[in-house]
This record gives C-alpha cells, sequence and structure tokens, in this order.
C-alpha cells in the first residue's frame, strides 16, 4: 500500500549530481563551480534572491541554457550533451506556459504524444494524472477559461504525466495570491510524498522553502552559499548571510569582536534574578503585537535588537525608551565560519 | 573520482547558427532581387562606358530638371500638410465616438487604405474631370455656369495624393489622441485653461510625435510617388518618377534615369535615416500601436464645446472625402451609356460583362492572379522564416536585420522598377508573370516581416520550451505550438502581399509586355487616353476583392483574440 501510488503512476525519483558547474554570459559569470547532490526522491529547493543564479541553474538542468563547464547527472546518466527533448526532465513554469489553443487534456496529453505511447494507454494516463491533481471535469477545458490554480495543476499534470526522471519547478506558486498558495503547498507536500519524485524547486520565498523542502540550497551572486536539510540551515547556519537569508537573525558581537546570531525566539525578558550565558541592555524603541506574541524591537548601543516574547501585561505596558534586560543560552548562539 | 571529473564541454551555439539559416534566404533574396538592381543604377548613374559626373551635372543645369526636382518637393510638402491639416478633426472624431461607431468609421478610414492606388485615382478622375459628377452636381444645382478644371492640374495632384496618403497620419494620431490620458485634459480644466488653450497646450504636444511621425511616412511616399501625378496631374505637375520613367521608355536615356534614381534614393535614404533616429525603427514596425491608458481621452462632462462641434463636423466632411470615390464607383460602374454621367441614366451589367468577355481584361486577371501567387507564397515564406530567426538573434544585429528587411518598403518602386529592368532585360526573362511575381514578392516582404513579427512578439518563449521539455523535436513545437500561435499574423501578411501584388502599376509598367500585363497595367494604359467604363467595372470588383480580403482578416484576428 506504501507504494500503491508511485507505483500506478509509474514514477521513479531519480538522484541528481552536479559537478564543478560554470556558466558565463560573456563576462559576467552566473554560476561559479557549483557541486550539488540531490538523492532519489528528495524534495530541494533553490533559494535566493533575483540574479542569484537559482533560475539560470534550473534551466541548464532542463537544458534551455548551455554550460561552459562541468558535468550533470540524472539518475546516474550523463545528460550534459542531451539535447532538451530527449532529457526527460519535467517542468513547471512560473507563467505554467500552457499551450493556449489546446484543450487541458490536449496540454496533458502532448508529452506522451511526442513519446508515441498507444492511444489507450495514453487516454488512460492521462486520466489518472488529471484525477490525482482533482481536474478530471476539466479535459475539455481550454487554459484560458480556468483559474490561476487550475492552471497551476494543469502544469504540474502536463509535467508528471511523462514519468519525470526530476521534476522542475519554477517559482510555480508566484503567481497566486497568498490563501491559494498554502493551500496549493500543502497538496503538493502530499503528492511528492506520494509519488516519491525528486523535485528541484526554485523560490525567493524563504518560508515557502521551509514549508516544502527537505533540503535547501542557497544561493547568492552564482555561488550555492550552504545546502543541507532544512533544520540544520535553520539551526547551523555557515554565515551571516545564511542566518539573515532563512528566518530572522540579530547579528551581535562578542567580547573578542567575533560576530554571532540569535535569532529573535530565542531571546528572552530577563527574569527576577535569572542566571544565563549572555545577557544584553537595551532600551525599547517600540513594541509590535503580532497576535501570538508581541516582538519588542530595541536599541543597544548602535544595535538594533528583536526578541519574540509571550505576550503579557508587563510587555504591552513598555513604553519607548525603557530600558529591558535581554538574555539568551549558549546552545541558541549561532556561531558562524571564519570564512565569512 | 576521476570519472566524475568536470569535463570541458562546447558552448552551445547551435541556436544562433539555426537563426542565421532562418534568416539567409530572405538575405539572398533581397540582395539580388533588391539591393544589386538598385546599386548597380548608382554604376549607371556615373556612366555607361566610363567614368563621368555630366548626368549629374545635366540634371543640376538643364532648367526643366531643376523644375521637376522642385516641383517634387513642393507637391510633397503641400500633400504633407494637407494630409496633417485634414487628419485632426478625423483624429478627434474618431477618438470621441462611441465605440461601436468608431469600428464603422475606422472601416471608413482603412478601405480607402488598403485598395488600390490606380482604383482611388481611378474614381477621382471620374468625380472631378470636366464632365465629372462633381461637375454636373453643380452646374446642375446652378452654383456654376462654366465646369471647373480640378483634374490634370495641381489641385487633382493635391486631392489624389492627399487621399492616398493621408491614413498614414490619421492611424498614428488617433492613437495619440486614443492615449491623451482623459485626467489630463480635466486637470488643464481644473487650473482655469479654455478649449483653446488645452488645444494648444495640452492636446497639440501630446499629439506632435504621432503627427510628424505620420507625416514624415507621407513625405517619404510622397517623393517618389508615380501613378496619380502622371494620372492627375497636367505637364506642370511631372514629378522625379515620371521623368525617370521618361527617359527610360522615351529617350532610352539610361544614365539619366539612373543618376535621377540616385538623387531620389539619397533624398529617401537621408528621411529614413533622420525618421530611424528620432522614432526608432519600432513606430515603423508597430504602426500605430497604442498603450493602453488609464482614462480614454473622451469628450468632456459638459458635451462637445462650439469648436468640439466645427471640429467634429470637419471630420465627418474629411471622411466624406475618404468615402466618397470608393463609394460612387458602384452605381458608374452599373451604368448602361459608354458617357459617364451621376446619376446613370439607366442601368446594366454591360461593363462588367464587357470585363468577362473581353480577352486583353481577363487575360490581365489571370496575369495579375499568377503574379499574386507566386509574390504571396514567396513572399510569406521568406518573410515568416526571417522574422523567426530576426527574433533569435542578438539585440546589437536585431535593428541591423529589420532596417534591411524593410527597406524595400521605404525605397520608391520606380527606383526598384528601373534597377530590375536593367538587370533583367538582358536576360529574356520580362513577360513571364513569375518575374513580375518574385519582384512584387520584393514590395510584399516587409509587410509579411512587420505582421509575423508582431505576432511573434506576442508569442511566449516558455510555450517553445514547454513544447521541447515534453519531447517534441523544434519542426514538431514549430508546427504545433508556434505556427497556430503566429497563424494570424502570417495570415494577415498574406492578405497585404496580395494586396501590394494586385495593386501595382509601376513594376508591371516595366516587367510585363502585351501578353503578359496584369490587370492594372491594363487599367492604367486605359486611363492614359479615357477612362472606358469598363476600367471602373474593374474598379468595382477590385475593391469588393479588397473588402471580401479585409473582413476575412479581420474574422481572423478577432478569433486569435
Amino acid at each position: 500500500m506504501e507504494n500503491s501510488s508511485s507505483a500506478r503512476y509509474g514514477l521513479q525519483g531519480r538522484p541528481v549530481t552536479i559537478t564543478g558547474l560554470n556558466k558565463s554570459y560573456g563576462n559576467l559569470r552566473v554560476l561559479h563551480d557549483i557541486h550539488l547532490d540531490i538523492a532519489a526522491g528528495e524534495f530541494c529547493t533553490l533559494l535566493g534572491a533575483s540574479g542569484s543564479g537559482k533560475t539560470t541553474m534550473l534551466k541548464v538542468l532542463a537544458g534551455f541554457e548551455p554550460f561552459d563547464e562541468g558535468r550533470l547527472e540524472v539518475g546516474g546518466r550523463d545528460i550534459s550533451n542531451v539535447p532538451v527533448s530527449k532529457r526527460n526532465i519535467g517542468m513547471v513554469f512560473q507563467n505554467y506556459a500552457l499551450f493556449p489553443h489546446m484543450s487541458v487534456r490536449e496540454n496533458v496529453s502532448f508529452g506522451l504524444d511526442m513519446r508515441k505511447v498507444p492511444g489507450e494507454e495514453r487516454r488512460k494516463r492521462v486520466d489518472e494524472v488529471l484525477e490525482l491533481v482533482s481536474l478530471q471535469d476539466f479535459a475539455d477545458r481550454l487554459p484560458g477559461s480556468l483559474s490561476g490554480g487550475q492552471q497551476q495543476r494543469v502544469a504540474l499534470a502536463r509535467a508528471l504525466v511523462i514519468r519525470p526522471d526530476i521534476l522542475l519547478m519554477d517559482e510555480p506558486l508566484g503567481a497566486l495570491d497568498k490563501n491559494l498558495r498554502q493551500s496549493i503547498q500543502l497538496q503538493l507536500k502530499q503528492l511528492h510524498r506520494e509519488l516519491g519524485v525528486t523535485i528541484v524547486y526554485v523560490t525567493h520565498d524563504q518560508e515557502e522553502a521551509l514549508h516544502l523542502s527537505d533540503n535547501i540550497v542557497i544561493m547568492d551572486e552564482g555561488r550555492i552559499k550552504q545546502s543541507g536539510p532544512v533544520r540544520e540551515l535553520y539551526f547551523k547556519p555557515n554565515s551571516s548571510f545564511v542566518a539573515c537569508f532563512l528566518g530572522e537573525c540579530n547579528l551581535l558581537k562578542d567580547t573578542n569582536g567575533r560576530e554571532f546570531g540569535i535569532r529573535p525566539e530565542d531571546i528572552r525578558l530577563r527574569a527576577q534574578g535569572e542566571k544565563a550565558a549572555h545577557l544584553v541592555n537595551a532600551n525599547v524603541e517600540t513594541v509590535v503585537f503580532t497576535g501570538a506574541a508581541s516582538k519588542i524591537i530595541a536599541r543597544a548601543n548602535d544595535t538594533v535588537i528583536s526578541a519574540n516574547v509571550a505576550n503579557s501585561a508587563a510587555v504591552e505596558g513598555l513604553e519607548r525608551g525603557a530600558p529591558v534586560e535581554f538574555a539568551f543560552d549558549e546552545e541558541r548562539v549561532l556561531r558562524f565560519g571564519t570564512a565569512t | 573520482m576521476s570519472e566524475k571529473a568536470p569535463m570541458k564541454i562546447t558552448s552551445n551555439k547551435r541556436p544562433v547558427f539555426w537563426a542565421w539559416i532562418a534568416v539567409a534566404p530572405l538575405l539572398v533574396f533581397l540582395g539580388v532581387l533588391f539591393f544589386f538592381p538598385v546599386l548597380s543604377l548608382l554604376g549607371i548613374s556615373f556612366g555607361e562606358d566610363q567614368l563621368t559626373f555630366e548626368h549629374y551635372l545635366r540634371i543640376g543645369e538643364v532648367p526643366i530638371y531643376r523644375r521637376v526636382l522642385l516641383n517634387t518637393f513642393v507637391i510633397s510638402a503641400l500633400v504633407t500638410l494637407l494630409c496633417v491639416i485634414v487628419s485632426y478633426p478625423v483624429a478627434y472624431l474618431l477618438a470621441t465616438v462611441s465605440p461601436k461607431v468608431r469600428k464603422i468609421l475606422f472601416i471608413v478610414v482603412l478601405l480607402p487604405f488598403w485598395t488600390s492606388a490606380l482604383v482611388r485615382t481611378t474614381a477621382w478622375i471620374i468625380l472631378l474631370q470636366r464632365k465629372g459628377v462633381l461637375n454636373d452636381l453643380l452646374t446642375g444645382a446652378g452654383l456654376i455656369d462654366e465646369p471647373i478644371a480640378f483634374v490634370y492640374n495641381l489641385s487633382g495632384v493635391l486631392i489624389g495624393m492627399t487621399h492616398v496618403l493621408m491614413p498614414f497620419v490619421v492611424l498614428p494620431l488617433f492613437a495619440a489622441f486614443i492615449n491623451i490620458d482623459r485626467t489630463l485634459i480635466e486637470a488643464a480644466e481644473g487650473l482655469g485653461a479654455g478649449p483653446y488653450s488645452i488645444g494648444r497646450r495640452v492636446i497639440m504636444p501630446l499629439t506632435a510625435p504621432g503627427v510628424i511621425a505620420g507625416a514624415t511616412i507621407v513625405f517619404l511616399n510622397s517623393i517618389g510617388y508615380y501613378i496619380t501625378p502622371a494620372l492627375m496631374g497636367g505637364p506642370g505637375q511631372t514629378m522625379i518618377a515620371m521623368l525617370i520613367a521618361d527617359n527610360i521608355n522615351r529617350d532610352l536615356n539610361w544614365s539619366l534615369a539612373a543618376a535621377l534614381s540616385v538623387v531620389l534614393l539619397l533624398c529617401t535614404v537621408a528621411i529614413f535615416v533622420v525618421f530611424q533616429r528620432v522614432f526608432g525603427l519600432e513606430r515603423l514596425l508597430t504602426g500605430s500601436a497604442s498603450r493602453g491608458s488609464t482614462a480614454k481621452f473622451s469628450i468632456g462632462n459638459n458635451g462637445r464645446t462650439g469648436g468640439g462641434w466645427l471640429t467634429f463636423a470637419c471630420g465627418v466632411a474629411v471622411l466624406i472625402f475618404l468615402i466618397a470615390p470608393i463609394l460612387i464607383v458602384f452605381p458608374m460602374s452599373l451604368g448602361s451609356s459608354p458617357f459617364l454621367s451621376f446619376p446613370p441614366e439607366s442601368y446594366s451589367l454591360r461593363w462588367f460583362h464587357n470585363l468577362f468577355e473581353e480577352a486583353k481584361w481577363m487575360r490581365g486577371v489571370f496575369n495579375s492572379l499568377q503574379a499574386a501567387a507566386v509574390a504571396v507564397s514567396f513572399s510569406v515564406v521568406l518573410g515568416t522564416l526571417a522574422a523567426i530567426g530576426t527574433m533569435r538573434l542578438g539585440r546589437r544585429m536585431r535593428p541591423w536585420l529589420e532596417t534591411v528587411f524593410i527597406l524595400p518598403m521605404v525605397i520608391p518602386v520606380i527606383i526598384l522598377s528601373v534597377g530590375l529592368f536593367y538587370m533583367l532585360a538582358p536576360l529574356g526573362v520580362i513577360g513571364n508573370p513569375a518575374t513580375l511575381g518574385l519582384a512584387h514578392s520584393v514590395l510584399a516582404v516587409p509587410y509579411v516581416f512587420i505582421t509575423v513579427r508582431a505576432s511573434l512578439v506576442g508569442f511566449d518563449r516558455n510555450l517553445e520550451l514547454a513544447a521541447l521539455n515534453l519531447g517534441a523535436s523544434w519542426p514538431v513545437m514549430f508546427r504545433r505550438i508556434m505556427l497556430p500561435a503566429i497563424m494570424p499574423g502570417v495570415a494577415a501578411g498574406a492578405v497585404f502581399a496580395f494586396i501590394q501584388s494586385f495593386d501595382d502599376v509601376v513594376l508591371a509598367l516595366f516587367l510585363t509586355n502585351i501578353r503578359s500585363r496584369t490587370l492594372p497595367r491594363v487599367m492604367f494604359e486605359g486611363m492614359v487616353h479615357e477612362i472606358d467604363p469598363t476600367i471602373i467595372a474593374a474598379s468595382a470588383m477590385i475593391i469588393m476583392l479588397t473588402l471580401t480580403l479585409l473582413a476575412i482578416n479581420l474574422i481572423l484576428s478577432r478569433r486569435q483574440s
């Protein structure tokens, strides 16, 4: 039973290995010596700001963009010189790129037509995948008549039906509104668990990356800053860049002048007579009520510190300029490598 | 580990290679049938045997040549000025009526635009000649005693050319009007501006770029004009294109004709370069493209002012001026008498019978269709390929290629005709309808290039990538994804290519003989003597054909959106 749906859809996630990938546009180097291993069936997110190289990497994987140097392997097969149409990689585009003159069924069926899948099997596979994304009732509609969320699911179905070795997704939720985005995130995660397909997902939204991924690859200026399991990146960032990119982070200096990080949720107001490894005196700038908690923004010398603390009458009563004493523990402190 | 060592792969240059393969056929085609013949005139102009400047010196010295040059510029300037003046009320009218009415009025503007210039000239002569419709009406009403000479003089040339060329100003001007944000007018009103100040200080400056662009195109077209001044002007209105033709047909003076062509060519290219610097190529390519604006231009909340109504009335008058010659052709073609009178005393299909029975007419129609078939197929294939290829080349290369591909639209047809005649006559291929068709392809290919390019701009590149990603080869992707998307552009290009070919007189005058002459040439030669009612029947038929083609094009483009 565990394997039933992945067996039914004939999907088998494959591992990806990227070795020494370099790419330039003229004099502009957009990918710097990228090395990355993605396990079979993993949900891997490339996270970065625009211009970080994440989309370029996706395009290189799909074969849309040539590269200068390096090697790409999917399931142990070197695909560096395989043309786009022979890579068997699924792709969900940011704008979905549904063929406007074809019905939902024709769109989904297109990849199977190209693979010369016989008519009977083709119909069966299209029906199955449409059911998977709950669009069986929309098979004969044109994409233009569907909502954004439905179009997104057609794009997903079209990419999955070819039983791709890996599935690439380029900010697929970017065009949707927030509520819809959250519900589709849940569906996507469930689908990934059921199908076991390897997904390489690109986004600039760190929250989305945290919700969806097994592993996250943080990119900046064409380099991988850090990659690893979600929790490892969150709790053990190797640089202040990663610490601040994934979640919120206060950057402070210790007595030796070395920089370290502490997350707002790990800072508390010092209780009367409490002993803690780290204590910081500060003056309140403002208190922001965020619903479940309150955020105190305070200034210690020329550093701004933000701390998420439980709601209480004392917190509510803090005036601008009032002195507060923050406390946090050594094991919560984020120490960065000397490299950055 | 050694297996995993990074290996060098050569950068993938194939897309650029294929883009050049797509562009190459049109480059070669234009190189042979456009650039070579046009540039070879440059050589001939310095003497066929030895290098001499005498032909250029003669143009400067002989008074009649100087007068023709002066004529050409004066007439072109007057026509340009007239076009601008009469276009303002029309554009205002188009911009301020309801969308439904606007659609109808647009047909009134566009129908003459796409109707053969020869047909329109015919119609004007019927309307304006000594015993023409207008003089009949005026004398009949007792307003004048003696018929007024409207044609075969300056007024004839100005009326005919303004009618032919004015849509080039109306269309960009309308786009400029539509793009004026309504709130700007309200802001000006709020600041205390009256209608006159608004017109002068808000509307004029905002519409100026569109008008200047349109006016430049009119001037560019005017200086090389042939048919209208030849048919509607008198000896005093001889323009440079006619002088070139005369030097070849009558005087057989190739070098002088070539020198005159070079002068005309240089003027045209100079104006074109200025246009390109000031407005950019994009304006020629997209024509009257309009961007969306928040609040559409319309009449104020208080209705039209007095000046508004006056402009409105002028606009209506100009629209009547635009459509009248098209409409007059139909009743006149059904008259039974060989003497033209309006309204005809009795009606019959006599002249249509004549058209379909007399050998020279039917042969003309057949020759025209043959040439058009060649022109449409060549221009559609070459233009479409070139548009696809050009879009794939780098930003630095693209504007150069685009300039090369639309140049045949800019250079006067008379120059191409003379150059092609000189090149092809020794080869013995003159008189073959296919030769004319190929020459027409040169004229038609810019239209196909422009329409296909426009539809490619709207084509999402990701659709192509998606199809390839799903396993389609490039040809399969082209057939199943790209071609359906750009089909309206290709179809529109084909329609315009057909019209270009079917309307041409000038190339046909040089590249056909008595057996292979096309319908427009038969009409033109008839008109030089006297207007035979069969010519009017042919005109009516051409207008109906144009209407049908435009309707098909409209339906196709509507189905797309």
